[in-house]
C-alpha cells in the first residue's frame, strides 16, 4: 500500500513572521505524533530569511530593505540568507524521525534525499536541475534553489526555496554577500551565480506550475501519495504561541 | 575593560560555508566571542554553548583545538559545511588579522 503524506498550502504572504511560525509548528507537531508526515508549500512577499546562525547586521543591507519594503525574519534552521518574493516558491518536508527514507542522523544525507523530489519536479518541467552538495539545487553551475533543515523535536525536517520568477535585482541589493563568498566562485555578484526557473525555460512559468511539478516529483521519488489537508488545532495553537514569543520579536529576528 | 581588543575575521571553510568571528580579547585570552555564518550545526542551540565555553580560553591553536574537540565530543553536535578545525581556524584568523 502506498504511504500517504499530508499536503498543506498554508501561507501568510503578507506576514512572514506567521509563515515562519507555521514552519516551526508543523515539525514540532509531527514529532509529537499529533500530525502526519507533511509537505507544505508557501510564499512570502518581499522578505529576507536569515539562517539561524547569521548576523543580521553583517548580512542585511537595511537601507535597501527600507527602500524596497523588504522584511527581515530569521528561521530556526542553519544555512545562508535567502530572499523571498511572490516569485519564490517555498516547500517544507516534515517526516517523523526514523522514517525509512531518512533513517540516519547525517544531515548531508537528509538534504540529498529530501531534495530529490524537488529535483525531479524541476526536471519534469524541463529544467536540467541537479542536487549540488552541501544544500543547493543547481542548473549548469547556477543556483536555482537552496535548502536547509534539521533533525529536531522528533522530526527530520527539510525546507527549500525555489527561484521561479524572483526579482534578482532586489535580491542583489538587500543581501550583503561578503566578498570572500563570491571570489572563490569567480563570479562578481550574487545575480550571476543564481538563476530562475523562468530564465532556464525561457518562458513564463508560475509558482503553481512548479508546485504541481514538485508534488509529482515527491510522489514519484518517494513512492508516496500527497493528500491535501489542513493544519490541526494543535499546530495552529503552537504557531500562534511561536508568533507571540519568537517570530514577531526583533530579539529573535535581528539580534544575533 | 582596559586593554581589551576587538578582533574579527571572515573565514571560508573548504566546503564554501562562512564562519564570521567577532571577539574581544585581553592579554591573548578570549573575553567573549560571537560566531555567525551560513553553516549548519545541530542541535542549533549548541552554538551559544560553544561560545560560552570559549570564554577565557587562550588565543592559541593547541588550547582552542582541545576546547573545540571537547565541545564536539561532549555535546554530540554535528556540523555540516564546517568541521571542528574550521572553528579553530576561524578564531585564529581573527587573531592574525589584528
Amino acid at each position: 500500500m502506498v504511504e500517504s503524506w499530508r499536503l498543506v498550502d498554508v501561507e501568510y504572504r503578507e506576514d512572514p513572521f506567521m509563515n515562519m511560525s507555521v514552519e516551526e509548528a508543523i515539525p514540532r507537531t509531527v514529532g509529537e505524533g499529533k500530525a502526519p508526515n507533511t509537505v507544505r508549500f508557501w510564499h512570502n512577499s518581499n522578505t529576507i530569511v536569515l539562517g539561524c546562525f547569521q548576523s543580521a547586521a553583517l548580512e542585511v543591507n537595511f537601507d535597501a530593505c527600507k527602500e524596497t519594503g523588504t522584511t527581515v525574519v530569521r528561521r530556526f534552521t542553519g544555512g545562508g540568507a535567502v530572499y523571498h518574493d511572490a516569485g519564490n516558491l517555498n516547500y517544507a518536508i516534515s517526516l517523523k524521525r526514523g522514517h525509512p527514507l531518512v533513517p540516519g542522523t547525517d544531515l548531508q544525507s537528509v538534504f540529498k534525499r529530501l531534495s530529490e523530489g524537488a529535483v525531479e519536479g524541476l526536471r519534469s518541467l524541463g529544467v536540467n536541475a541537479g542536487f549540488q552538495p552541501i544544500n543547493d539545487i543547481e542548473v549548469e553551475g547556477k543556483k536555482v534553489s537552496g535548502a536547509a533543515g534539521s533533525i529536531r523535536w522528533g522530526t527530520v525536517f527539510h525546507h527549500g526555496c525555489i527561484l521561479v520568477a524572483s526579482d534578482l535585482a532586489i535580491l542583489g541589493r538587500v543581501l550583503s554577500v561578503p566578498q570572500v563568498k563570491l571570489t572563490d566562485r569567480h563570479v562578481a555578484s550574487v545575480q550571476k551565480r543564481v538563476t530562475t526557473v523562468r530564465d532556464e525555460l525561457g518562458k513564463d512559468v508560475t509558482t503553481k506550475d512548479v508546485r504541481d511539478g514538485i508534488v509529482r516529483g515527491i510522489e514519484n521519488s518517494y513512492n508516496v501519495r500527497l493528500e491535501e489537508g489542513t493544519l490541526t488545532k494543535s499546530e495552529l495553537l503552537t504557531a500562534k504561541e511561536l508568533y507571540d514569543t519568537k517570530y514577531s520579536k526583533s530579539t529573535w529576528n535581528l539580534e544575533k | 575593560m582596559s586593554g581589551a581588543t576587538s578582533l574579527s575575521a571572515d573565514y571560508k571553510a573548504p566546503g564554501g560555508k562562512l564562519l564570521r568571528v567577532r571577539l574581544r580579547e585581553t592579554g591573548d585570552r578570549i573575553d567573549s566571542v560571537k560566531i555567525s555564518g551560513d553553516f549548519f550545526l545541530i542541535p542549533e542551540d549548541s552554538l551559544p554553548k560553544l561560545e560560552k565555553m570559549l570564554e577565557d580560553v587562550p588565543l592559541k591553536e593547541k588550547e582552542l583545538k582541545l576546547l573545540v574537540d571537547r565541545f564536539f565530543r561532549g555535546t554530540s553536535a554535528q556540523g555540516l559545511g564546517v568541521s571542528p578545525d574550521d572553528f579553530v581556524k576561524a578564531i585564529l584568523a581573527a587573531k592574525r588579522e589584528e
